[in-house]
């Protein structure tokens, strides 16, 4: 019922003007928010902390906490508005159209079980897989996540595993009910910076190969410069800049985002090796 | 961290109460109008200009008989307390200082006295150290020990392995500096309401001890001992066996309405409570609702 | 030692070819007889007055066990180490006391939040390290304290207030006044702008730029190869307890020599997206493992 639907739909997300409001104390937390990710598109979101990307994200999984709530604005997962979504619908849209990656992947594991089964129990309960079936298509996504055993790390506990090992079991979790849309928030970064590379270019590549919409959430503008081909950058719950990634790097419309190029500039790799200069005021 | 406290209304109330039941245990005796333990009047007499709480059912003067059992009552629960404190603390302090065969042994000593069952104990310490009030005391002071050990011990596990502290070691501070400066407003709070709430309990162990009998003879004053004597007076004259009720009542609630008040004013909330308030005095509107409820800095949701 | 008197005593005493700190074949290792485990092999560093030395690494390759080791809260297996001059290595619980509070060598720990204690006032925790030391009267504290707080531009207003109160880039620069109050020759720093937010960050990388001066060492670690290019000199670069690579920073940004160096340059993420591909990333990836088999 729901693949016929989105089957034609070229839009992934369509976020128009979503406003999110905290409870205690009352304050609006997300300010008008709007972008649209196209279908195999990739938008990369930039913020800190209380800038509201995270809300935002949470708001577009249908996760938010509970002393917060959406107020006013539309949310819509290919073509369908979220915002009278039951219990149903989104266990429905959760894992099968859009699924999310986050920063500290042991904490989203059990510890106690081992890895190989609880990928196993998203294709058993999503996918309605035989246990031999799932046994198998863990097995083939632990490799198409480039891990270099994946029979030893289906027998592995969380414990065993360093942090980006970690990120690769948990984002094969991700996808293995075979969604199209993967929000990835902050999901690289707890990581060394070597590993931080070949987790990007893991989800990258999954974009190519598996036609995902992605949404890379980073306080690095570097980080979504990189794979992104359009970037929002937020601030204290609104929207500052929102463009290309060529026109936000060359021609920044806000400060903040000036800001984060200059750092950038002064402090970091570009000052050395670049000789392409970006437009910084 | 005392000055803090008495700045909270619970604080005000709980300085209020103990000081009163302090003083009456220091001095009651001294202050009793008449000998508490001799027939003075009729008995059962109702409050009069004579007898302030009028008299119990021999014709003792009630208020006299409280104003003398104060001591006994208090100086029983106290000696918990400091037996309490003594057994547990000083183990609990040491257990992270001196080496790991000494912490192990304290540790499974503590889980062991945890293990037994309270009664069982009281019973078993009475058949060793005899009938009395004051071995009574001293088996429930160790039996409440545990609570200090623990406090003790993770005040200064986490004290030692702090950051800040290792900071303070790097600019070459001695052991002695360390623990005077950030050990002793660590664990001065804990500690405060580990003592406060074993004297609550101790005193009401020490009156349901005497109210039972056990260890002090008549006629010598008790709290306890007056309620068990008058409570089947009740009807005739209800203040005899009501007023050592309330004293006790005063005690205990003073004892927990201290112990709030120092969780009010320490750690994060406590800090937030203080600035707030201090805030508040210069005239500055701040979020006084944020620091009540508690909500810690940096809890935004990002 | 009055404070005035210190202070008029700037400009180092040594000559000038004598580093801050010198550490040669150092070894640490963990763990004993058979578990033992080398976590840093053969490690030499320099760092000389005015300069400031990144050294850089990712997790697990022993960048906090060096700057432990300096400090003498590591155990060092072989190898020397000299500060300012005096050899620490071998140096018992109570010389190292005594070391220490002369304030030569000082510490910035990442988090603030952490290293400056709950229950301490701002001002308090800043002017610990003289406290301890002893010998100052009450006013030559409070001048000392104002002046830091003026030189990390920290509003005196905040010095009356908790760690909790204030904001994490003034918690970091009180955190960074009470390294500074003693007057130290090294200073080292543990990746101290990680827990920040952007316009911290910048502000106090600019003013750890500013703390450069021929009586001060800075020992800048880190894992972000951004704020190392930003603001040190020259850089070595820690891969399992080992450096693989060191020089000019402009040099190791430009031209890294090393498979790892050249794999980690390759790997940070830049604005222009110039860094190398997964391709190129995965051959020296395997080179690397190839290596240190």
């Amino acid at each position: 019922m729901v693949d016929l639907a989105i089957a034609e739909e070229q839009i992934a997300v369509q976020v128009s003007d979503l406003r999110i409001r905290g409870t205690v104390p009352d304050t609006e937390l997300v300010r008008g928010v709007s972008f649209t990710l196209p279908r195999g598109g990739t938008l990369g979101i930039v913020g800190e902390s209380g800038s509201g990307k995270t809300l935002t994200c949470a708001a577009v999984l249908g996760i938010l906490p509970k002393q917060v709530e959406r107020s006013s604005g539309t949310v819509e997962i290919f073509g369908r508005d979220t915002a009278n979504f039951g219990k149903q619908e989104w266990v429905d849209v959760r894992g099968n159209i859009i699924s999310a990656v986050f920063q500290d992947p042991g904490s989203y594991l059990n510890p106690s079980i081992r890895l190989g089964r609880q990928i196993n129990e998203v294709l058993r309960v999503k996918k309605g897989l035989s246990r031999k079936q799932a046994k198998q298509e863990t097995l083939r996504l632990l490799s198409a996540v480039h891990l270099r055993d994946p029979e030893l790390v289906y027998d592995q506990y969380v414990h065993e595993l360093s942090g980006g090992m970690l990120q690769r079991v948990v984002i094969a979790a991700a996808i293995a009910p075979g969604p199209k849309i993967l929000i990835a928030d902050e999901a690289t970064t707890a990581l060394d910076v070597t590993v931080q590379a070949e987790v990007l270019d893991l989800l990258t590549e999954l974009k190519e190969r598996e036609g995902l919409s992605l949404v890379v959430v980073s306080h690095d503008l570097a980080v979504v410069a990189q794979i992104c081909d359009e970037v929002l950058v937020m601030r204290s719950g609104a929207v500052v800049e929102h463009g290309s990634t060529t026109e936000v790097l060359h021609s920044p419309q806000d400060d903040y985002t000036r800001l984060l190029i200059s750092e950038h500039e002064r402090y970091g790799l570009d000052r050395i090796i670049d000789s392409e200069r970006l437009a910084v005021a | 961290m005392l000055r803090n406290a008495v700045r909270v209304p619970s604080g005000r109330i709980a300085a209020v109460l103990l000081g009163i039941i302090f003083f009456l245990a220091v001095f009651g005796p001294l202050l009793a109008p008449y000998p508490a333990n001799n027939t003075v009047a009729a008995q059962l007499e109702g409050p009069s200009g004579a007898h302030l709480l009028g008299t119990d059912y021999v014709g003792r003067d009630v208020l006299s008989r409280m104003l003398a059992g104060s001591t006994l009552s208090v100086l029983g629960a106290l000696m918990v307390v400091v037996i309490a404190f003594v057994v547990g603390a000083i183990p609990g302090l040491l257990s992270v200082y001196l080496g790991r065969v000494f912490e192990w042994v304290s540790l499974r000593v503590v889980d062991t006295m945890i293990a037994l069952p309270f009664l069982v104990f009281a019973v078993a310490m009475t058949a060793l150290l005899g009938n009395g009030v004051v071995q009574s005391m001293f088996a429930v002071g160790i039996l409440l020990s545990p609570v200090f050990f623990r406090v003790a011990r993770s005040s200064a596990l986490s004290v030692a392995q702090s950051q800040y502290v290792e900071a303070a070691s790097l600019s070459g501070a001695s052991t002695a500096w360390v623990m005077r400066k950030h050990f002793l407003a660590k664990v001065l709070p804990p500690i405060s309401i580990a003592l406060s709430t074993t004297m609550a309990t101790g005193l009401v162990v020490i009156a349901s001890l005497t109210f039972l009998g056990i260890g002090v003879q008549p006629p010598t004053a008790t709290w306890g001992g007056i309620l068990a004597a008058d409570l089947q007076y009740i009807a005739i004259q209800p203040l005899a066996p009501l007023v050592p009720v309330v004293v006790i009542l005063a005690a205990v609630l003073g004892c927990n309405l201290f112990a709030d008040a120092v969780r009010d004013v320490s750690g994060e909330a406590g800090r937030q409570l203080l600035s707030a308030r201090a805030a508040r005095k210069a005239g500055q509107v701040t979020l006084i609702s944020r620091a009540l409820i508690g909500l810690r800095k940096g809890g935004e949701l990002g | 030692m009055a404070l005035t008197e210190s202070l008029t005593r700037r400009g180092s005493q040594l000559p000038d070819a004598t580093p801050l700190l010198d550490a040669r074949n150092i070894h640490v290792a963990f763990g004993k007889r058979r578990g033992r485990k080398p976590v840093i092999d053969a490690v030499d560093l320099q760092v000389h007055a005015g300069e400031i030395v990144g050294l850089i690494g990712e997790s697990g390759s022993g960048k906090t066990t060096i700057a432990r080791a300096v400090l003498g809260l590591a155990p060092v297996a072989g190898g020397q180490i000299h500060v300012a001059g005096e050899e620490v290595t071998g140096f018992s619980g109570s010389q190292w006391r005594d070391f220490r509070r002369r304030g030569v060598v000082q510490y910035v720990f990442q988090d603030p939040l952490r290293s400056l204690d709950p229950d301490v006032l701002i001002g308090d925790s800043i002017s610990e390290p003289l406290r301890i030391r002893g010998g100052f009267s009450k006013d030559e504290i409070k001048a000392a304290v104002c002046a830091q707080a003026a030189e990390v531009r920290l509003d005196e207003g905040l010095l009356d207030r908790f760690p909790g109160e204030i904001s994490g880039g003034q918690r970091q620069r009180a955190a960074i006044a009470r390294a500074l109050i003693t007057e130290p020759k090294l200073i080292i720093l543990d990746e101290p702008v990680s827990a920040l937010d952007a316009a911290t960050r910048v502000q106090v990388l600019e003013m750890l730029l500013s703390l450069r001066s021929d009586s001060v060492g800075l020992l800048y670690i880190s894992h972000d190869i951004g704020s190392v290019i930003g603001i040190t000199d020259r850089t070595y670069v820690l891969y399992r307890g080992k450096v693989v690579e060191h020089g000019s920073t402009r040099m190791l940004g430009t031209e890294p020599k090393h498979i790892y160096t050249r794999l980690l340059i390759g790997s940070t993420p830049t604005l222009t997206g110039k860094a190398l591909d997964g391709a190129q990333r995965r051959e020296l990836r395997d080179e690397l493992e190839a290596l240190t088999v």
